[in-house]
């Protein structure tokens, strides 16, 4: 691996740091090897928001290798929202910039004295005042970046003014619309007045055997670029998916409360490709494009559509089955730099509140909170963005907001991240990818819904259970879990289907090994055990491994109507897949050593 | 003949209508004498691959009043390209014309070149679309993983995916027997 570069912003110093081979092959990379870098670091007293939160931008082994889908990093910290495990994975080209820069990753710590942004052109380092920048969006920020370092082609991950304000929920974007958009990650940017990161570099990207890679890149590619999935999401992109999940039932209406909404054909992915699509996207290296680009009625500008959680979030989820306000919602929320999902989501909370009556026109600033009315919706947006008002309470995440209230079990979330767009009355498996995944309410994590629609994986053992099975697929959603941590840790997107078998190859090609099948899913495993351990250690317990009281409620419409999980079953079926400790929810010492995580276990258990 | 009898992919539907015709019929059900596989065949012909299972699909398609509505706004015909495999020793193909909610036209083993521009063209293995016929394997498994290779507009099929869904499952309660 290359090394990575430490910055500590409070004293301007930096260093490298050589990552112990032992943890590259344990690990391989990306959020699997930050977890092992991070994990002495990430204690219960840990501020997230102070200087000496770490902050860890990472790619991995495939990194800018042109292999399938694999221009991507993640960043990785402590969430703000959850006091938990964080990590948020980003395309675009930055990732694959920073390794031809000659870095596998940058490790931030401390807090600039004013605002700052840092300029890695190869081996040379600046740190440079961004005080005039402070305020600005995140699109305008990228390109005054570009502007001021004299360099068109260097790639410039930012935050907006969401992430300055520690919105609880704020992301970091590059690349004009791509977004590391879950916990909260934006708000230590912000923490640490690092208003942006911009890179340039022009090395070889490295890879063990490129003679073996090449060969198996074109291979794997060309299979992507026929796939079936893949052709879905080119064609119709990511919300390509929303009328099958809605026929299902597993597409959360009206803040979780239905299964059905009746104007899904006015907002679904077919729709925007059939009236305002005007060009795709794609991250570097990418076959698939799920990207959106939309032209707007009368509007000359192109702009970036939204994907399937935004459709969903700013759409059915808020009653609103105006495709072109969402284009808009979506690109305000980029715009301050804000997660999609916990943004519609805490707004989903207030109208759920207001509608109840546990909020009124006074609390919301003198807003009527009419499901499907735009405006609010627009200036509940806002609001929190600018942190005026009520947004203010809501910019701390849907959990702390509802609790102000008294009304905690109203939020949809998860050990305070808000819960995706992927219901599990529909989808029973996302119930344990929900409640059991590192960073609260993933969906990404184990996008298992993929699997109850039917996507199974044979050679890695998970097959397909009806959609509403429930304890029964609960080892099921373990494997799932266990690879996808590997893809998060080469760093590979989740949308690329990729054959195990063509999977490992070029892991074994970039990274001089020679796994099986098998040694990948138990590196996938050890990864997943050890960011278990990391928040057992942040004071997680069995009992954070739960679902909001909204999802535990039968639907009253739609393809899942009366469907009731049954939780505790599938829990304990997990905990006896996982090898957990059930009195305590952390791994066993025998796992933690079985998966040589002595260390680990010893931390825990003595 | 009961091994046969075990691979039917019959809903409790499609048991009830035949059980009708027979009661009408004033044939002694399941007596052991004529066996129901025997008045499916007389009914439907529907031994896959055969002209007269896509006949009797055709027929199917046209009367199956759940199909007829669930397919009310599906435009567009469909090309099976079916690879040799197993007990198939050349490729098959087989044609349909869907137009909502009906079947108007069916074609066994056209010359491709007929259908030059057909909505979808559906490609499998011959193992693979048998699965899927027996009920074996999910048709959105399938597709997801690509043993069924779909060829046309993915979001029109997305769009669409309960009358995919339906379209199969008559297919399958045509289906009586697998050569």
């Amino acid at each position: 691996m290359q090394p990575i570069l430490k910055i500590d912003l409070t004293t301007g110093k930096t260093e490298e740091y050589q990552t112990p081979e032992k943890w590259e092959r344990d690990f391989l990379g990306g959020a699997s090897i930050a977890a092992r870098i991070l994990y002495a670091s990430l204690t219960r007293e840990l501020d997230p928001l102070s200087p000496e939160a770490p902050l860890l931008f990472m790619t991995g082994p495939l990194t800018g290798t042109s292999g399938p889908t694999t221009g991507r990093f993640v960043v990785c910290g402590k969430g703000p929202a959850t006091g938990l495990w964080a990590e948020s994975n980003i395309g675009g080209f930055w990732g694959p910039e920073l390794r031809a820069a000659g870095y596998d990753g940058l490790w931030i710590t401390g807090k600039a004295e004013n605002p700052i942004y840092l300029w890695l052109n190869g081996n040379r380092f600046e740190v440079r005042n961004a005080a005039h920048l402070w305020g600005q969006n995140t699109y305008a920020t990228q390109e005054k970046v570009k502007e001021e370092i004299g360099e068109k082609s260097a790639r410039v991950c930012v935050i907006g003014p969401a992430g300055e304000k520690q919105v609880l929920f704020a992301s970091i974007m590059c690349d004009h619309g791509r977004m590391a958009g879950r916990t909260g990650l934006g708000a230590v940017m912000g923490a640490k007045n690092l208003k942006a990161i911009a890179v340039r570099g022009g090395n070889e990207i490295p890879v063990y055997d490129l003679a073996k890679y090449k060969p198996l890149r074109s291979e794997s590619n060309r299979r992507l670029h026929d796939d079936n999935e893949a052709k879905i999401l080119r064609d119709v992109g990511t919300s390509g998916v929303a009328n099958y999940a809605e026929y299902l039932g597993a597409m959360p209406v009206k803040y979780y409360s239905h299964g059905s909404f009746a104007n899904i054909d006015a907002i679904s992915g077919a729709k925007m490709t059939e009236t305002i699509l005007s060009g795709r996207s794609a991250c570097q290296g990418c076959v698939i494009a799920c990207g959106r680009v939309v032209t707007l009625q009368g509007d000359k500008f192109k702009r970036k559509g939204p994907e399937h959680e935004t459709m969903v979030g700013f759409g059915a989820n808020l009653l609103n089955d105006n495709l072109e306000a969402i284009v808009d919602l979506g690109e305000l929320c980029d715009r301050y730099g804000m997660d999609t999902i916990s943004t519609s989501n805490t707004i989903g909370l207030a109208f759920h509140m207001f509608e109840k009556g546990i909020i009124t026109e006074k609390e919301a600033g003198g807003l009527v909170l009419k499901w499907g009315d735009v405006d609010a919706i627009e200036q509940m947006v806002n609001l929190i963005g600018r942190r005026e008002g009520i947004g203010d309470l809501m910019a701390q995440g849907s959990r702390r907001f509802a609790a102000y209230f008294g009304v905690e079990e109203e939020a949809v979330q998860v050990n305070g991240l808000e819960v995706a767009y992927h219901d599990p009355r529909g989808v029973s498996g996302m119930a344990l990818s929900y409640a059991t995944s590192p960073r609260g309410a993933c969906h990404n994590q184990s996008d298992y819904f993929f699997v109850d629609f039917g996507h199974t994986q044979e050679s890695l053992g998970i097959t397909y259970f009806e959609r509403q099975a429930q304890a029964e697929k609960a080892a099921n959603v373990a494997k799932h879990q266990d690879w996808r941590t590997i893809f998060n840790a080469v760093v590979m997107c989740i949308f690329a289907n990729v054959e195990p078998e063509m999977q490992i190859k070029l892991i074994n090609a970039a990274c001089g090994l020679d796994w099986t099948i098998e040694d990948m899913m138990k590196a996938g495993e050890r990864a997943w055990n050890l960011k278990r351990a990391i928040n057992n250690r942040m004071g997680l317990t069995r009992a954070n491994d739960k679902l909001p009281k909204a999802l535990l409620e039968p639907f009253p419409d739609g393809g899942s109507a009366g469907f009731i999980l049954d939780f505790d079953a599938m829990l304990s079926a997990y905990y006896d897949a996982r090898g957990w400790d059930v009195e305590t929810g952390k791994p066993s010492r025998e796992k933690l050593v079985q998966l040589s995580l002595e260390d680990v276990a010893k931390d825990l258990w003595d | 003949m009961q091994e046969n009898h075990k691979n039917c992919c019959l809903s409790d539907t499609l048991h009830s209508e035949i059980a009708g015709i027979l009661y009408y019929e004033n044939v002694e059900f399941w007596d052991g004498k004529i066996s129901l596989l025997y008045f499916l065949e007389a009914l439907m012909a529907a031994i896959f691959p055969s002209e007269e299972w896509l006949k009797g699909l055709e027929n199917k398609l046209n009367s199956d009043s759940r199909y007829n509505e669930i397919a009310k706004n599906w435009e567009g015909d469909l090309l099976f390209l079916i690879e040799p495999d197993g007990n198939l020793k050349e490729r098959l193909v087989f044609y349909l014309d869907l137009w909502h909610g009906r079947c108007r036209k069916v074609d066994y083993q056209p010359d491709v070149v007929s259908y030059s521009n057909p909505t979808f063209t559906l490609i499998a293995s011959y193992k693979d679309i048998t699965s899927i016929l027996m009920g074996k394997l999910n048709p959105m498994t399938a597709m997801m993983t690509s043993k069924l290779k779909v060829k046309g507009s993915m979001g029109y099929m997305m769009r669409n995916v309960p009358t995919v869904l339906d379209f199969v499952r008559v297919a399958q309660e045509v289906t009586t027997e697998i050569l």
